[in-house]
């Protein structure tokens, strides 16, 4: 694979490399190549984030989305079983959500208790629709028909309903290859970094420790946690004097380059980590808002979509125009939890949701911030008498101002186990809508031309001409693309 | 340039002991059989006698007991005490007396006295127990508790107790029998006198009681001592002292009878002795550049440099027209054609030619003339120290009709330590400083003692670290340090002076005999615990589990009970293993509703201890039925598939025992690398039809439970009741109608299990079928092998290395496939982990040492193991955690996937050149400074828990002594830490950062956490 690389970038990169000691790695986060040579400019001008949030172990998104309709509800309920530990949901615990038009057009239901969510679709509190669902999207190499895929004509992606590569693959958006090594989100920062941001701090941030989504062939990533950031000097033990030797030892130990390889990328990663840490620390502490809504108390899903909002209000400080966030939400490998954990652990992305919009509203950043949901895949249908296994096409959602608000993107599948959609005739949804459609036009809201599009997306080809209008699926307001 | 290839070698005296250790018997009775009036027969002296007031026997019985009972109500009478003929110690030697026993309490008036004896251990001078100078340790009764104690010298100082609950006893106190205990005393020399020390165990060898103060006597070497017991006596004149438990009937105290029996049994007396073989002298190399251990002509130090390891020396692998032989001379690249040491003439104009050469760091180049080659050879320049470019030299040739030219080159020694600079860059010592990389150090020829030779610092350094001895040789503190990296969670200085005494192999076949005792189970713990909180009277020597609105053991008591073994527990390559597995068969107590089920967890944990030396697939099958693994791969409670509720089996635990525990994903030569298919595509090992096959297997596990109860408790599954019992198959459900395991015809993987007749056994064998074919597949010796010796040795073995282990799980030698002790010493013994030169040559050898086992490491060194009643708990929200600062904690994977995946690729120059670096994937640029927080704050506080009167405190006397020498004290915690391989750079560092500090213990401290913390102790290669 080879891409153009723009002259803004090289002058960035091989200033990188003379400065850098340790090359690739300390030129995402050390701050010391914060330099004018590479510092932003060219053509872009406005600030954007894109939010990941990914519910690792397969969110049963079945139950995400429902049918409202008579008709396809029965299939609902025909194929999720019913009477005792069935994964229905009662039609009475359903409230139905009304489309804008331009939408599928068909009715659906949200659990009633996802009230986030209801109010984000119907655009409650906010001045507008903020939150869309795209409908039986999945990992997908080329576009697979039912026959094509039986006939085992076309690729597949490797390791289906595999938790890891799943994750994985959704990441990579290379489902064909299970080595790749690089994410859509790094691969965006390998052509848009060096353009739009200072280089102080990775364009990758991530509050879900190392992903692959965020790492690219010239990105990595940056690690926070719900707390922000820390330094060496975040411990209080022992005096100050050993304290001070102590962090002055080790941070000369870690300037040293070395022959093997293990030592010369701990210590290389481990004084790019003192530095960044360093910087971000001072810029992000100073801004402590109180922000009017409540985010989830549960665990440290509600601590880390908080930093998020910080995080992205500091972001200019930074130096960072462009930036990507991953956070995780893990738990949703429901083999054998009934579909109320399921729905229950939903509430706390429903409120996760709506307190991280209204948060961004606060800051005033709603028209600068997209966010959307991943999850490994699709459950299947059908229980296995406590909850369901592993299956691949599943339901989304995507949210911010710049979103198309109040919609149901893409083709529902009909429900009918061994119908059309049916894989293995045992309630396995073949996506309609591949992963790369959603990158593809987050991408392009983002800023990727259509000419690096290819590199952040190698199969992007297989499925549109990457300079396509209008988008695939078309769930950015239209005329934010440029 | 002259080379030897042959290896100059110096014998020194480092002589090593190989010890077996030989307990002899000198006595023991099993109190099989007493009558009235004796005790077993002749051997006792003086024999107990009814008749003799002075000598009241204390036995009662009939002759026929497999125990002798002691006679309580004679013992109200008089002083009772029997001793066993004597013996004595000198030198080093060791005995040991101890007996089992057992004690009958009375819950009655427990509360006026305390700290009253009823039993003891003891040595006498004399054989007459009234006579002589005796020394003794009592178990003593002090009411709620039974203690050890001795005479502190007005009157008894209970050093430890026990809560009586702990024996056995439903309350605290409470009437009734004891569990058996064995009461050991050791009796060693020590300064010329003997040294007396005792302990308490349960029966299964769990230690009770230990680390009391032992008693030094005033006793001389080799005097005869005479061993024996004594019970309770009267002590008519002062109730207040002696063995006064049994005591009844005196007007002026209260009536004390608390203990009202003791039972006694096999009473031995052991001489342990130890059998020495003479481990040879440590080799030593004065000459680095010239070490050929493999003796195949060719410098070792220049075959790793370029990783070109066992070429021929007469070849010439690059094809460059210069033989590997004499591109060792040369210094040049094997390997690579351009890299070629050749000069270059060429003509200027017809008065000047221009001679080339490829000039060299690190070597001396010269470029000489001579007329004629039968004369000798003049300089042309001054020699100088090359670069690595290519050097030209314009000569005028005017006046020269002909001539030869020649560039001569050599290495360099700048510091002339001996150590040349080529080499000294790639060891990381300095090349312009002799003593950088250690101390200088005098070695003694062992058959000539006067005849001594002093190497420098660097020499040393490098001899310690890169000299490969031969098996029966004795190896250096470093590589017994590295060797213990691997096989434990890091060594004190004392375990590595015992490598060094018995020799690897040695120490391996030691660890690998110890018994599994309860020492060495998580469970113990979780009994110990469980019991006293079920007793509803908390033991102060359990203090600190449970806290306040707690209602039962929880999922934090876990970490305990993994601290206590992997710290306490003897066998410390068992508990390396064991942890290893635990993330390879992953359950984790961080999801699927096990986070509160900490004796189920332990119990599945034991299971990697107890087949750490194992058979593999005995482990598989185990983990297999296990309800930890039925609930978090959820296969348990598994019922076949009903289609017309449209529900399937799960196929959660099918796809995972293949995919982690046994095959996984992809057809694997032997080798552990990928098989391809004719587009050179890697094979998967099944596909999804293999799993909703295999998931049919699994189907019909119910409960095994505490009492056999194979009811069907749906969604009751209670710790204590059911979490530790294997799983049974129940192929019925709670009706006694439907079949709920699926006996229909099932394939997968080429395997066709027939339909069978619906029973229970049947279904059993559905499973043992499934799991007998997995263990046979071929990629399961080449997948579980390669995993294992990355845990242990390096993250990115070679192929030829997993092949030679993965031979030896498909045969140990007898024919045993899966036997992982035979496997687990492979992968240690293996030249690839043993020889140093290995890890010289491939830049990627070793890996990043884990959380666990840093933390593991330090508090070792910080002896946190001799607190008995050690407590590491923490909350799992809580910030300052090792799972959230380390991303690492027992049995708490965030996924079935472990902590990290065996083929992470981590950013940067490992993943470029394709290289696997499995722990790297929980290192982030948060935890890069979390972890190195927790580890300094571990550095100085040991285990605090806030808020708890817990507070486990480091203890570093082990270094006091080295604290006023800043050199020395790095040295040593470089030897610990990073197996003596530093830097010079890091060295210095850290030795200028403790020479700035003034309290010794503040230089102990940050001596030990730089070593920890500086890349060659992260990284262990």
């Amino acid at each position: 694979m080879t891409r153009n690389i723009s002259r803004r970038s090289m002058i960035g990169e091989s200033s990188c490399a003379l400065l850098g000691s340790t090359s690739v790695l300390s030129s995402i986060l050390n701050l010391k190549l914060m330099n004018q040579a590479a510092a932003a400019g060219g053509s872009i001008t406005d600030t954007k984030t894109i939010v990941n949030i990914n519910l690792n172990g397969g969110m049963d998104s079945w139950n995400l989305l429902v049918p409202w309709d008579d008709a396809r509800y029965n299939l609902h309920q025909a194929a999720r079983g019913s009477g005792g530990n069935d994964l229905t949901i009662p039609k009475s615990d359903l409230t139905r959500i009304y489309q804008a038009s331009g939408g599928d057009g068909e009715s659906y239901g949200i659990y009633n208790e996802l009230s986030g969510i209801i109010n984000l679709f119907n655009g409650t509190g906010f001045g507008g629709r903020r939150l869309s669902f795209l409908t039986n999207i999945g990992t997908l190499v080329e576009p697979t028909t039912m026959a094509q895929y039986q006939a085992g004509s076309v690729t597949l992606p490797k390791a289906l309903f595999s938790h890891i590569d799943q994750v994985t693959q959704w990441q990579t958006c290379v489902p064909q290859g299970m080595a790749e090594l690089s994410g859509y989100a790094g691969r965006m920062a390998d052509v848009i970094h060096s353009t739009a941001n200072t280089q102080a701090t990775s364009m990758s941030i991530s509050l879900a420790g190392n992903n692959i989504a965020q790492i690219g062939n010239n990105t990595s990533q940056f690690s926070i946690t719900g707390s922000g950031a820390l330094t060496l000097n975040s411990t209080t033990a022992g005096s100050w004097n050993l304290r001070n030797a102590k962090n002055a030892a080790i941070t000369s130990m870690v300037d040293q380059t070395y022959r093997n390889l293990m030592r010369e990328s701990f210590s290389s990663y481990t004084k790019g980590a003192i530095d960044s840490q360093m910087a971000f620390k001072s810029i992000y502490d100073a801004h402590n808002p109180n922000y009017s809504v409540a985010f989830p108390s549960y665990g440290r899903f509600g601590d880390e979509l908080k930093a998020a909002a910080r995080t992205i209000a500091v972001r200019n400080q930074l130096g960072l125009k462009r930036s990507t966030i991953f956070i995780e939400l893990g738990g949703w490998d429901d083999h054998n939890q009934n579909r109320t954990v399921t729905l229950d652990r939903l509430k706390q992305v429903s409120q996760g949701l709506h307190a991280f919009q209204k948060a961004l509203q606060q800051e005033g950043l709603e028209d600068e911030v997209v966010t959307f949901v991943s999850s490994d895949f699709g459950r299947k249908l059908p229980g296995n008498g406590r909850g369901s296994d592993h299956a691949w096409g599943g339901n989304t959602m995507v949210m911010g101002e710049p979103v198309d608000g109040g919609k149901v993107f893409g083709t529902f599948p009909d429900l009918t186990l061994g119908g059309d959609d049916d894989v293995d005739s045992d309630g396995r949804f073949l996506p309609s809508m591949p992963v790369d459609h959603l990158i593809a036009e987050l991408a392009r809201w983002f800023g990727v031309s259509a000419t690096d599009l290819p590199y952040v997306l190698p199969n992007i080809g297989n499925f549109i001409v990457p300079s396509q209008t209008p988008q695939p699926i078309g769930f950015i307001k239209a005329g934010r693309i440029t | 340039m002259k080379f030897s290839s042959t290896c100059n070698m110096l014998m020194v005296s480092l002589v090593g002991l190989q010890l077996n250790v030989i307990a002899s018997t000198i006595f023991y009775d099993d109190f099989g059989s007493y009558g009235s009036g004796s005790v077993g027969g002749v051997d006792w002296y003086p024999k107990w006698d009814n008749n003799d007031a002075t000598q009241r026997n204390l036995l009662s019985g009939d002759g026929t007991g497999s125990y002798a009972v002691l006679d309580t109500s004679a013992a109200k009478v008089n002083y009772h005490c029997i001793v066993k003929h004597g013996f004595s110690l000198t030198g080093s030697e060791t005995a040991t007396i101890s007996t089992s026993m057992r004690y009958q309490h009375n819950a009655a008036g427990e509360t006026p006295r305390k700290n009253k004896p009823f039993f003891s251990l003891l040595i006498n001078t004399s054989e007459n127990w009234w006579s002589g100078t005796l020394e003794y340790k009592a178990v003593v009764n002090r009411g709620g508790a039974i203690g050890l104690a001795h005479d502190g010298g007005g009157g008894f100082w209970v050093e430890h107790w026990l809560n009586h609950t702990t024996l056995g006893f439903s309350g605290n106190p409470s009437a009734g029998l004891s569990d058996w205990i064995v009461v050991k005393s050791t009796v060693s020399v020590q300064n010329g006198v003997y040294m007396f020390d005792t302990d308490l165990y349960q029966a299964d060898g769990f230690t009770l009681l230990a680390n009391g103060t032992p008693q030094v006597s005033t006793i001389a070497a080799g005097t005869t001592i005479y061993a024996g017991i004594t019970t309770g006596w009267s002590g008519e004149s002062n109730p207040n002292n002696e063995h006064y438990e049994f005591y009844q009937g005196n007007p002026t105290t209260e009536e004390i009878n608390h203990i009202s029996a003791v039972h006694i049994d096999n009473f031995s007396i052991q001489k342990v002795e130890q059998e020495a073989f003479l481990l040879s002298s440590m080799e030593l190399v004065p000459n680095p550049e010239q070490m050929d251990r493999d003796e195949n002509g060719l410098a070792d130090i220049w075959e790793a440099r370029y990783t070109a390891l066992g070429l021929a020396a007469s070849d010439d692998s690059d094809g460059d027209g210069i033989s590997n032989a004499d591109e060792s001379l040369a210094g040049t690249n094997p390997l690579d054609a351009l890299s070629a040491f050749k000069i270059a003439l060429t003509n200027v104009n017809e008065d000047t030619v221009r001679v080339g050469w490829p000039s060299a760091i690190h070597r001396e180049h010269q470029l000489q003339s001579t007329a004629s080659l039968d004369a000798g050879w003049t300089a042309l320049m001054s020699a100088e120290e090359g670069s690595d470019t290519w050097r030209e030299m314009d000569l005028d040739i005017s006046q020269t009709t002909s001539a030869f030219f020649r560039v001569t080159s050599a290495s360099v020694d700048s510091d002339g330590d001996g150590v040349q600079d080529w080499i000294e860059q790639l060891m990381g010592s300095d090349p312009a400083e002799a003593h950088s990389a250690q101390s200088s150090t005098t070695y003694t020829d062992p058959d000539n003692p006067s005849s001594t030779v002093e190497f420098s610092g660097d020499l040393s350094a490098f001899n310690e670290v890169f000299v490969e001895q031969s098996p029966s040789n004795i190896i250096s503190e470093a590589q017994a340090a590295r060797f213990l990296m691997q096989a434990t969670f890091g060594p004190r200085y004392a375990d590595i002076q015992e490598v060094r005494t018995v020799g690897i192999e040695g120490w391996i076949d030691g660890q690998q005999a110890l018994p599994v005792t309860g020492n060495s189970l998580t469970s113990t713990y979780m009994d110990l615990i469980y019991n006293d909180w079920k007793s509803g009277t908390f033991s102060s020597s359990l203090t600190g589990y449970s806290y306040a609105g707690s209602d039962r053991i929880n999922g934090i008591n876990f970490p305990t009970a993994w601290a206590r073994v992997a710290l306490q527990s003897e066998d410390r390559l068992r508990q390396r293993v064991a942890f290893a597995l635990s993330q390879i068969l992953v359950a984790s107590s961080a999801s699927a509703g096990l986070g509160n089920k900490p004796i189920g967890i332990a119990d599945y944990y034991d299971l990697m201890i107890e087949y750490a030396f194992g058979n593999f697939y005995d482990l598989l099958r185990d983990v297999t039925y296990h309800p930890i693994m039925g609930t978090y791969l959820s296969h348990l409670l598994n019922e076949k598939a009903d289609p017309s509720a449209n529900r399937f089996p799960d196929e959660n635990y099918a796809r995972e025992v293949m995919q982690l525990f046994t095959i996984g994903l992809w057809e694997l030569n032997q080798d552990g690398t990928q098989k391809v298919d004719e587009n050179g595509e890697p094979i998967p090992t099944y596909d999804n039809g293999d799993i909703t096959e295999l998931a049919k297997v699994f189907t019909g596990l119910n409960y095994g439970g505490a009492d056999g109860n194979t009811d069907w408790p749906w969604g009751w599954s209670d710790d204590w009741q059911y979490m530790q019992y294997p799983m049974v198959m129940n192929a019925r459900n709670s009706q006694g109608q439907a079949l709920v395991h699926d006996f229909g015809q099932k394939s997968f993987l080429g395997l066709t299990i027939p339909a069978r007749s619906p029973s229970d056994a049947n279904g059993d064998q559905d499973i043992t079928d499934a799991l007998t074919h997995l263990f046979n597949h071929d990629n399961t010796a080449p997948f579980i092998c390669r995993q294992l010796i990355q845990f242990l040795v390096t993250a990115n073995p070679s192929p030829a290395y997993v092949a030679r282990v993965a031979d030896v799980f498909d045969d140990d030698g007898s024919g045993e496939r899966g036997n992982l002790g035979a496997v687990v010493k492979a992968i240690l013994m293996d030249d690839e982990a043993r020889r140093p030169i290995e890890h010289l040559s491939a830049k990627q050898f070793g890996g990043l040492r884990e959380p666990l086992i840093r933390a593991t490491h330090l508090s070792r060194v910080q002896r946190m193991d001799r607190y008995s009643n050690l407590v590491w708990w923490w909350w799992t929200e809580d910030v300052n955690s090792i799972e959230n600062m380390g991303l690492q904690a027992p049995m708490r994977s965030p996924t079935v996937f472990n902590y990290y995946r065996p083929d992470y690729r981590f950013k940067g120059a490992l993943s470029e050149q394709g290289y696997h670096a499995p722990r790297f994937q929980i290192t982030t640029s948060y935890t890069a400074i979390s972890f190195a927080n927790y580890l300094w704050k571990q550095t100085n506080n040991g285990w605090g828990i806030s808020g708890t009167n817990l507070d486990f405190d480091p203890d570093y006397s082990d270094f006091t002594a080295l604290a006023s020498d800043p050199t020395a004290l790095v040295d040593r915690a470089v030897l610990l830490f990073c197996a003596g391989q530093v830097g010079s750079t890091s060295r210095e560092i850290m030795v200028n950062a403790v020479a700035g500090l003034s309290g010794n213990t503040d230089r102990i401290k940050l001596a030990i956490y730089l070593a920890m913390m500086a890349p060659e102790g992260a990284i262990f290669k």
